[in-house]
């Protein structure tokens, strides 16, 4: 089920992402910032009770207009203030069931950008350090098989003890999508398609809990006795040139999505 | 009229021969490119011998075409002096430069000459913490304009890359990335850390780095807190830190570092790739940014782990490190992190043991082809006006090498013969970088190949402040304290002179000076004695002088100088330089040592030891080319109608 589901979530991505293919990463990344500002701000008009928002907004400005009128009268302000206060909480109430039902898609959309945009591709010059985690203990140091293809594997192989945690290095060879084989284990390795925009595993793991659809950048891998039950690799962080910074995927998307949001709230008149 | 017709009258029109003329070079036309190569230390002597040799035949090319001409240098020849004198067009009396060292006239207290940070101007106390309510700036003390102004005032296009003693860049209309003079994270020149558990390694006395000494408790991990920069919104300044687990694995012999969610396995003898590092002053809210390099010396039987000094990001630098401010992002981004700091070769490392000969090497290696990429990236999209280049690996690798060039050197016969090549092939990889200047030229380019000083060997240490002590200039009150503190030896009520920086002696005036001892009447006569008795001093193991001039600073460089300025300039003779003791004022017992640090070639001698070279595609017109004329000789390539006004212009064919 969780895994028919994120197939489903991971495809739709895809294919919303398909004209940004070949256009650099920060493309996609800043239409899938603008669609969800808009998208959320859309959902929040629609689940939230725009009446009572409205109604809610104009009595707090009321109140602070009573607080400003009445400042030489500590009594009043004070009434105007305890006012205030309520007026915000029962505000904070409003948008807790559009902030519920938003919460969902939002961390959906969050993992998949993380998964997209967050971390380089494999380079060909910059080996990747590979850690494996074995829930039942290493394997003796001399037998560990670790398969690779797309990939070339460069020794030493470190063995964690303490943290039945076994360390290499990989390299990705051409374009061929890469994969290892760890004690029997198929593992997909870094980028998931040839495209930019396209997924980039960072780690694996053979769970197979609700999770995994909120990090799609955690490959999926078969349970097998002496085999890893998870891992990671030690992929670098990306950043994106915008406005004459250097600013990570969430900042992007962050600032993109307000932005998207604030004027989608202004157009289609969503009282916030 | 038919396109043929009037192609066959505009062919011989004068308009049209002074048009087609236009894309080739004439004598006199202006050029619309200028490769400016700033190789720091190439030497006029090694140069030549290795254009003799072939192993440069670029330079070769270059030569047949303006010539191999010694350039003069600075007094002193110190590179930040030297880079002052190319960029202004004057010398120390106007740009201010007089040492890597100077001192402050008052306290004698010694800082670097170069750039000083001021912090806020007002900060808020709330408990420990200290908040800014201004920011913090780092001041350039180079003073003078510098000579491309005029030519960024003409809309011409000037790139400098790792320019020397710009940090923090000039604001301006240049493109520039700071070199020679930009500190590390921790705001020294360079300061590497070395992880270990050998007991033999952990010392105090190590400087250019701290040693920090760690500990296996059986699990096969060492926890290593790496210290950053200051954090000026704690109390007292702590350091920042960063905490990096490194696990290892004798059997593999390799480790693997967990820092900040990255892991990086490396076997011994790896370098690692750039890793950067978050230093939190304010834990979420505010922090810096730096990149380091970990090499693994050793694991077994000790773990052994250099962690290069903490360069400051050019992606998302903490410090003002190019101008515009992002154009060291777009390099970085364009090609990865890079070694910012003014000097990128760690030579403290292999000066302190930290590092082998070999291992140096390997490290130097890493900040050539740094520095090739870089120049590679800008040489291709260089298309209008002037870039300069500046290449720091000569001068810091001859430094530690000029060992194996010299027979006389006390180190080399213990050196290893692997490593006698080692200069050769540096000159032969700069002649690369010529060549690749030379593939770029087209009719309207001019490439200049400029050194700021040459080399000498460094053979014998002269302690001018013991010999000052000795000959009575110089009293010292506490026989065991003369190696310690700066000064902690000294009476000053009865001490006439002292010696600070590589080239400075200063009179300890009355009149400017605290507990200064000598009045004013007295110093210009006390300053011909010294003069006098400099230039006498004989090495007792050669036979040989020791300083060939003692220049009085104020008759060197007539009119105003700064009160920072030093009263004399120490000139020494060929194989003889100023010990490591006497740049930070202590009384060694002995007044001439043998060298016995690698750091064995040297420049901080007299100018005359030590010409620049100067290869160009253009000739010359005076005999004499000096660093302060090169401004003005480039700027003259261009069509600017106001030359800068320091030095000459010795350009034959622009010098109308």
């Amino acid at each position: 089920m969780t895994n028919a589901a994120g197939i489903l979530i991971n495809g739709f991505f895809d294919i919303l992402l398909i004209p940004f293919r070949t256009l650099p990463h920060f493309w996609g990344l800043l239409f899938i910032s603008l669609l969800s500002g808009l998208g959320m701000i859309m959902v929040f008009k629609f689940v939230s009770n725009q009446d009572k928002i409205l109604r809610l907004r104009r009595r707090m400005g009321g109140e602070i207009l009573g607080i400003l009128l009445h400042l030489s009268s500590p009594g009043t302000v004070m009434n105007f203030a305890g006012k205030l206060i309520w007026s915000n909480t029962l505000y904070l109430g409003y948008l807790l069931k559009p902030l519920l039902v938003i919460a969902i898609p939002f961390m959906l959309v969050w993992g998949q950008l993380d998964a997209r945009y967050g971390s380089a591709v494999m380079d060909e010059s910059d080996p990747v350090t590979v850690t494996v985690f074995f829930e039942n203990g290493l394997p003796l140091k001399d037998s560990l098989q670790i398969g690779v293809s797309g990939l070339e594997l460069i020794p030493p192989v470190l063995f964690i003890d303490t943290l039945d945690e076994a360390s290499f290095r990989i390299l990705p060879l051409g374009d061929s999508l890469p994969n290892l084989k760890i004690e029997g284990v198929s593992i997909q390795v870094g980028r998931t398609g040839s495209w930019n925009g396209c997924r980039i595993h960072r780690g694996f793991d053979s769970g197979n809990s609700l999770k995994r659809l909120l990090t799609p950048w955690i490959a999926r891998v078969d349970r097998m006795p002496e085999g890893p039950g998870s891992g990671y690799y030690s992929l670098p962080d990306v950043r994106y040139g915008v406005l004459g910074g250097y600013w990570s995927w969430i900042a992007v998307f962050l600032l993109f999505s307000s932005l998207s949001a604030i004027a989608g709230a202004k157009f289609f008149k969503v009282k916030i | 009229m038919k396109r043929r017709d009037f192609l066959k009258i505009a062919a011989l029109s004068p308009a049209a021969l002074l048009a087609m003329n236009a894309g080739c070079r004439g004598t006199g036309s202006p050029a619309r490119r200028a490769i400016v190569l700033g190789i720091d230390g190439m030497d006029p002597f090694l140069l030549n011998s290795f254009i003799h040799e072939g192993v440069m035949p670029n330079a070769a090319i270059l030569m047949a075409s303006g010539g191999l001409n010694r350039l003069g240098t600075s007094n002193p020849p110190q590179s930040p002096v030297a880079w002052s004198n190319f960029i202004t067009g004057y010398g120390p009396d106007v740009h201010g430069i007089f040492d890597f060292i100077h001192r402050n006239p008052v306290t004698r207290a010694p800082y670097l000459s170069t750039s000083r940070v001021i912090g806020p101007e007002r900060i808020i106390s709330i408990s420990d913490w200290r908040l800014p309510l201004s920011g913090a700036k780092v001041e350039l003390l180079r003073k003078g304009e510098p000579f491309w102004n005029r030519l960024t005032d003409e809309g011409i296009p000037v790139t400098m890359v790792k320019l020397p003693v710009d940090f923090p860049p000039d604001k301006g209309k240049a493109k520039i990335l700071s070199g020679l003079g930009t500190p590390d994270m921790r705001g020294s020149q360079g300061s590497f850390t070395f992880f270990t558990d050998d007991a033999r390694s952990i010392t105090d006395t190590t400087s250019g780095g701290v040693v920090v000494a760690v500990r296996d408790y059986g699990d096969n991990c060492y926890v290593c807190r790496i210290n950053g920069p200051e954090n000026s919104m704690r109390a007292g300044n702590p350091a920042m830190e960063v905490e990096a687990k490194v696990w290892v694995d004798r059997d593999a012999d390799a480790l693997r570092i967990d820092i900040q969610g990255e892991s990086i396995l490396l076997a011994a003898g790896e370098w690692s790739r750039w890793v950067r590092m978050r230093f939190d002053a304010i834990p979420n809210i505010s922090s810096v940014s730096a990149i380091g390099r970990f090499f693994v010396k050793e694991i077994t039987p000790k773990l052994k782990l250099y962690l290069s000094p903490l360069n400051i990001d050019p992606l998302n630098p903490a410090l003002p490190i190019s101008e515009p401010q992002d154009y060291s992002s777009d390099l970085a981004r364009d090609l990865g992190p890079f070694y910012t700091q003014g000097f990128p070769e760690d030579t403290k490392a292999l000066s302190r043991g930290i590092l082998s000969d070999e291992e140096y090497l390997q490290q130097a290696w890493i900040v050539l082809q740094e520095r090739l990429d870089l120049f590679h990236h800008e040489l291709s999209r260089f298309s209008e006006g002037m870039l300069f280049f500046y290449f720091s690996s000569l001068d810091l690798n001859i430094h530690m090498f000029y060992r194996v060039l010299d027979p006389g050197s006390p180190l080399y016969a213990s050196t290893d013969p692997r490593f006698k090549g080692a200069v050769r092939e540096l000159y032969a990889q700069i002649d690369r970088v010529i060549g690749d200047a030379l593939s770029a030229r087209d009719g309207n380019t001019e490439i200049i190949v400029l050194s700021d000083h040459g080399f000498a060997p460094f053979n014998r240490s002269f302690n001018l402040n013991t010999w000052l002590a000795y000959e009575g200039y110089a009293n010292i009150t506490s026989s065991h304290a003369r190696n310690q503190d700066m000064f902690a030896a000294i009476d000053w009520a009865s001490t006439s002179a002292y010696g600070l920086g590589l080239n400075c002696l200063y009179i300890n005036r009355s009149d400017r000076e605290e507990n200064g001892a000598v009045p004013p009447e007295q110093v210009s006569d006390l300053l011909l004695r010294l003069k006098q008795d400099l230039e006498l001093v004989t090495d007792p193991a050669t036979g040989r002088r020791v300083i060939a001039n003692a220049y009085i600073t104020s008759d060197f460089y007539p009119g105003s100088l700064p009160s920072f300025a030093p009263d004399m300039i120490i000139g020494y003779s060929r194989g003889y330089r100023s010990s490591w003791e006497t740049t930070l004022g202590s009384y060694p017992v002995d007044v001439i040592t043998d060298n016995l640090d690698p750091w064995s070639g040297t420049h901080c001698v007299d100018p005359g030891v030590v010409p620049g070279v100067l290869l160009s595609t253009v000739p010359l017109s005076l005999p004499d080319p000096n660093l302060m004329d090169m401004g003005k000789s480039i700027s003259s390539l261009f069509d600017v109608p106001v030359l800068p006004p320091g030095g000459r212009n010795i350009f034959r064919g622009y010098d109308s």
